[in-house]
Order: structure tokens, then sequence, then C-alpha cells
């Protein structure tokens, strides 16, 4: 669980293009979004097409999308729950 | 009525953001690719809003920030954009994505920012200016069709200003199909005194130049704009008739100064040649693309010449041009492929 959340920092820094962050500077438990580490409604869908490029996962319910990008600890709950 | 150019930023291959080229000269640049000399994006767009943004679209809101700076102007009233193939870089992306994912799951920001009006728009949003938004795309008169769309609405009375650009970027996907279809010379046989030796093909360029554009004077201005015009699928009488006619409705009896776009190819070269004899204007004639290369709007980088050439007297000097005075009207002739032409008639104020 550990690794993957480290590789899931690396792959959004990269996705994101978060130039300023470093993988490690983003807290497992830290909000993503808005006052957290401020990404918004684009990035969620960067962040959809990524679980599914690089986990085989597809959001079916787009409701469950606010709890699972939550944070890092959230988003790789969801992907041990659903890896193919 | 006139329309003057209040305020002009050009990124360009030469060192042009900070204007030091004014002060140390032109940069020889060789090879068959210029790049831009391109400043530190984070001056002019916070960390956020930058990370999404291509190369193309940072050129765009740097140089249209220099030119609202320089003219002391906080929102345009229209914002016209002139751009030959757009975003290339998110365009190309977006569909490299396409093909390795198999036309699924595509990422929505190389999307939104492949097609050719975001430069305009994200320019827009960085000033929340909710004003007249427009983009031409057509080919090498993309920047002059821009401009025609500014001129007219300040001659209506529409608006008293607009910021008008033309900008274009080479990628390495778009040089290499480019190149390989014949429209670059080889590397090697490029340098800066051989630019104009007639062969096939020229040399890549790219860059971004916008202006700001009112209807009334300021201290920051370098010039007027007399007239523009612009011709597809015609003949070289037409473009010569259509010079001296403009020269003459301006009550131009000799024009001081013709800049045009030669380039290096053979077949463009002949055809500009062709026009600067037929107005006689052969003795007095200037160049610009090497300093900027071929590309679809370089046009928009031969007007920020022209404009400094009438401002400074210096200016003719530190770019490497011999004129013995300071001219006090251009007329800008530029084609491609004998397809497009375009003439602007700048004079000082």
């Amino acid at each position: 669980m550990d690794d993957l959340k480290e590789v899931l920092k690396k792959q959004i820094v990269e996705q994101l293009n978060l130039k300023d962050t470093k993988p490690e500077d983003i807290g497992d438990d830290q909000q993503l979004f808005v006052e957290g580490l401020g990404l918004d409604s684009i990035d969620v869908l960067e962040l959809i097409v990524l679980l599914q490029q690089e986990y085989g996962i597809k959001l079916a319910n787009a409701e469950e999308g606010p709890k699972i990008f939550q944070s890092i600890n959230t988003i790789a709950a969801f992907i041990e729950a659903n890896r193919k | 009525m006139s329309v003057y150019i209040n305020g002009i930023g050009n990124i360009s291959a030469q060192h042009t953001v900070d204007k030091c080229i004014l002060k140390n000269g032109i940069e020889n640049i060789s090879g068959n690719r210029y790049h831009c000399i391109e400043p530190d994006y984070s001056q002019f767009v916070d960390g956020k809003q930058i990370r999404r943004m291509s190369r193309v679209i940072k050129m765009g809101i740097a140089s249209s920030t220099l030119a609202m700076r320089e003219a002391s102007l906080l929102s345009p009233q229209a914002i016209i954009v002139g751009t030959s193939l757009g975003c290339m870089e998110d365009t190309f992306s977006f569909l490299s994505k396409m093909v390795q994912y198999n036309e699924e799951m595509l990422s929505p920001t190389a999307f939104i920012h492949s097609t050719h009006n975001s430069i305009a728009a994200q320019i827009a949003l960085l000033f929340q200016c909710q004003v007249y938004n427009s983009t031409y795309v057509h080919r090498n008169i993309s920047f002059e069709s821009a401009l025609l769309d500014a001129m007219l609405l300040l001659e209506e009375g529409n608006v008293d200003n607009a910021l008008i650009g033309g900008i274009d970027e080479i990628t390495n996907t778009s040089f290499t199909i480019m190149n390989r279809l014949g429209h670059f010379k080889e590397s090697k046989q490029v340098t800066p005194e051989n630019f104009y030796h007639p062969g096939k093909g020229s040399v890549a360029g790219e860059g971004a130049a916008f202006f700001v554009l009112a209807t009334t004077q300021s201290k920051s201005t370098y010039a007027k704009i007399l007239s523009s015009q612009t011709f597809s699928f015609c003949d070289s009488q037409e473009i010569v008739a259509s010079a001296k006619l403009m020269l003459a409705e301006n009550h131009i009896d000799q024009l001081d100064l013709l800049l045009q776009g030669n380039n290096g190819d053979a077949d463009d070269d002949a055809i500009f040649n062709e026009i600067a004899d037929s107005i006689q204007m052969n003795e007095r004639t200037l160049y610009f693309k090497h300093l900027c290369g071929e590309y679809g709007t370089a046009s928009a980088f031969g007007m920020t010449i022209a404009a400094e050439l009438l401002k400074n007297e210096i200016t003719a000097k530190k770019f490497g041009y011999a004129l013995a005075e300071k001219p006090n009207t251009i007329l800008i002739y530029n084609q491609s492929k004998g397809i497009h032409h375009s003439l602007t008639l700048l004079a000082a104020c």
C-alpha cells in the first residue's frame, strides 16, 4: 500500500504537471482539492483518465468522485479495492 | 482616422523580450531551425495557471502582457489573434494519445488547448477580459487578417483600442514533418552570411508578436498603420497595382523603405524580387526573416521591425541594416509559395 501511494504521488505530479510540487511534498491525508493541493475540476478529469490508463479502473458512479479523490489515502484505497 | 501602434510585445529568436537587441544588436543564428529566446514565464502567470499551458500559450500570454504594459493598458477592448498552425504541441499530444489509447481515455487538458483559439482565450482569462475575442487561421495571412479586423473595429468606432498578435510555434514533430516535405534547407547549409543564398527551402522559425493598437497617440506610440491588404491566388501584377494604389491613396510619392519577407527559398524569393523590381524599390528594400526564420505569422515580427525602425534612429544600425537615415514610410510585403500575399503600410508619427 505504501509503495502504491508513492507511485500514485509521482503519477499525479507528472499527469497534472505540478511543477512546483515534489511527490514527497504531498501528504497521504492532505486534501487534494481547493485549499489542499489546489486542484480543480479539470484535474478530476485528468485523475479519472489516470485511473483508467494506469490501473484499468473505470469510475462507474460519478457521485463517488468527491470521496475517492479526497486524498492520496482515499485514491490508493479505491485502487486496491478495484484493481483487476 | 489613424491607427497607432502604442505597445509591442515580441518573443522571437532575437533578444526582443527585454529589448536587449536595441543595446547589443542582433544574435547571429545558424542552422535550419530558429528557436525563440523565451522569458521566465513565472513573471507573467502564476504557477497554478501556468502548469496547463503549453509553450505557445505562454508565449502569447507573455508577449501580450508586454505589449499592454508598454501601452499602459490594463484591459483591451478587443483581443484578436492570428495563427497559422495554432497550438501544435497540444494538438500532437492529443492526437498521439488518441492513437495510443485507441480513441479512449483522452487527456482533457491537451484537448482543450489543442484548438487554435486557446491563445486568445487564455489571454482573455488572464486579463479577466470579456470583450470581442477572435482568432484568424489563414496560413501566412493569419496575422494580417487579425490586423484588418482590428482596423475595421477601430474605424467603425466600436472600440478605442485592440490587442492583436501573430503567433506560431515550431515543435519537434511539426519540424520533422515539414522538413520531410522539403520546407527547410539542410542545417549545415545555413549560416547568417548565406541565409538569402537561393536554394530549396527556408529556415524554420517561430515567434509571438503582439501589438496594442489605438485610435489615439500616446507617449509610447511607435508608428501609425496607414493601410493593410491581403490577396490570394493572384498574379504579381495585381500585387504591384495594389501597392501603387495603396501608396497613392496615402499620398506617398516616394516610399522610403520596402520590408520584404524573403526567406532564402529560390522560388519564394523570385516572387519577392519581382515585386521589389516592379515598384522600383530594389535599392531601398530590406529583409527580416534572417532574424526570425520562416513561419506563418512571421510578418507580425516584420511589423515589429518596421515599427522600431520608424520610431528609433538607432534601430537600423542595431538590427544590422545599412540605412542612411531613419525612414518615414515603410511598406511590408510578405507571401508564401505565391498563394497568399499581404501588404501593410506604416508611417512614422
